[in-house]
């Protein structure tokens, strides 16, 4: 689909801003697990009809924010607005997005929230241990291997 | 002022003043010791010492021994040194409470936004929900009622072994009820609650916490310790590539914890030793009221000085 307004948010523009404030609520979160799930692009009127419960005002509300949110993708067809992803879900997490949201699990909040997180997070300028790390792992895996044979 | 009113005025001042006696050794103590505990208990209750000291002494030698020792109906009036100690211990169990009451808040706003997720289709013996919208990563969130949250990035991004190990290390902390003890160390009302100090002890505990998750999750297979060392890695790049928000001081001591994780779970396992400190902390704790019920009458004397002191 050719997307019309594709507007990459380059840093330090309004729109950046939009992203980095994005927020997901339950229902944003359902809307675009279900565009995700769908793989292709939806009208209002589609979405309604695999969201049951939900009203034509409601969903239409919800994908309206999330375009503005710059979560999604708005192509016009015809009378009624097709919405797809701008990312998908992977892309998505790996994405400079709102603080906020992104990286919850591993973010501040971990140190104030009841909450054993996995992993914290070590930032991005951090890749070259990480690398060190998985050269250890895989080194680890191959001995291993050798030594079943 | 009424003897209830004097009463509670002098139960607060000393704990405040044990409290901050028992804080300041510690702190003293961990500067200077060699050796500090290294299991996730001792380190416990290490954290839970000042606290658990205090306690112990104001109600079972202070409020004995001015009770007992306090003629009926005085209307004496507290002096400014005890009321300023009072103080200080109400805000000391004000800031417990409100460490306690953010968490709360922080943990329901982390389940709102995770929604219910769908849930993972594994062998696990609690309920894992794997949710797109809380970012990469993966906890155990809350502590009455724990439950496994992971991010579907996490589940793409790990090979089924690899996420059977993240919920391995997560269902070791619900066992061992790390998010209890949690909470726990954000209701210490003490002054250390308030220093770097309890903020190292309470980093290693954490630290050694995940240790621990660790073992029990991979126990000495190599196989499975190296495949929890690699889910560790892929995890901690998910994480890297999401801004967290949290200081660089943070950062570094999570940087140090992945390292030591991974080359732990690398290493040969270590055979598990005892920690000392759990026990020789529980006797200090029983002891202090036993060697002080002999000195009733000098403490009821303390603790006249210490009401009338600034009268």
């Amino acid at each position: 689909m050719p997307p019309i307004d594709q507007d990459t948010p380059q840093p330090g523009t309004a729109a950046a801003r939009r992203t980095r404030r994005r927020e997901f609520g339950p229902l944003e979160a359902r809307v675009i697990e279900l565009l995700w799930l769908q793989g292709t692009p939806l009208t209002v009127r589609d979405a309604v009809a695999v969201l049951p419960g939900l009203a034509y005002t409601t969903v239409m509300t919800t994908l309206e924010r999330l375009h503005r949110k710059g979560l999604l993708l708005r192509e016009r067809r015809g009378r009624a607005f097709v919405y797809a992803p701008r990312w998908s879900r992977a892309e998505l997490a790996r994405r400079d997005v709102s603080n906020h949201v992104a990286g919850l699990l591993a973010s501040e909040d971990t140190t104030a929230a009841v909450l054993s997180a996995f992993v914290q997070s070590v930032g991005n300028h951090d890749r070259a241990l990480l690398d060190e790390l998985e050269a250890l792992v895989q080194a680890e895996r191959v001995r291993l291997q050798g030594r079943d044979r | 002022m009424s003897a209830l009113g004097l009463t509670a005025i002098v139960l607060l001042a000393t704990y405040a003043a044990s409290s901050t006696l028992f804080s300041a050794l510690l702190a003293l103590w961990l500067r200077r010791a060699d050796r500090v505990p290294a299991t996730a208990d001792g380190l416990l209750l290490l954290r839970l010492l000042p606290a658990g000291l205090s306690l112990a002494t104001t109600l079972t030698i202070a409020l004995p021994a001015f009770v007992l020792g306090e003629p009926p109906g005085d209307g004496e009036r507290a002096g400014a040194l005890a009321v300023g100690l009072a103080l200080l211990a109400i805000a000391m169990l004000a800031g417990a409470a409100a460490r306690v009451l953010r968490a709360v808040v922080m943990t329901y706003r982390v389940l709102g936004r995770a929604g219910p997720g769908r849930p993972w289709q594994g062998t696990s013996h609690w309920p894992v929900h794997i949710v797109g919208t809380i970012g990469p990563g993966a906890a155990t969130v809350g502590a009455w009622r724990p439950r496994i949250l992971a991010s579907e990035c996490v589940v793409e991004a790990c090979s089924d072994e690899e996420f059977a190990a993240v919920i391995a290390h997560e269902t070791a902390h619900i066992r061992a009820r790390d998010n209890v003890k949690r909470v726990l160390l954000l209701a210490c009302p003490d002054v250390l609650a308030w220093t770097p100090s309890g903020e190292r002890l309470v980093t290693a505990w954490r630290r050694a916490a995940e240790y621990a998750a660790d073992d029990q999750a991979a126990g000495s297979s190599a196989l499975r310790r190296v495949t929890l060392a690699a889910a560790i890695v892929k995890v901690a790049r998910l994480t890297g590539s999401a801004p967290s928000g949290l200081p660089s001081t943070a950062m570094s001591a999570a940087r140090d914890e992945v390292a030591g994780r991974v080359r732990r779970l690398l290493a040969p396992p270590a055979a598990e030793r005892r920690d000392p400190a759990v026990s020789r902390a529980r006797w200090l704790t029983c002891l202090v009221p036993l060697l002080a019920i002999p000195a009733h009458g000098a403490v009821h004397e303390a603790l006249e000085l210490l009401v009338a002191f600034g009268r």
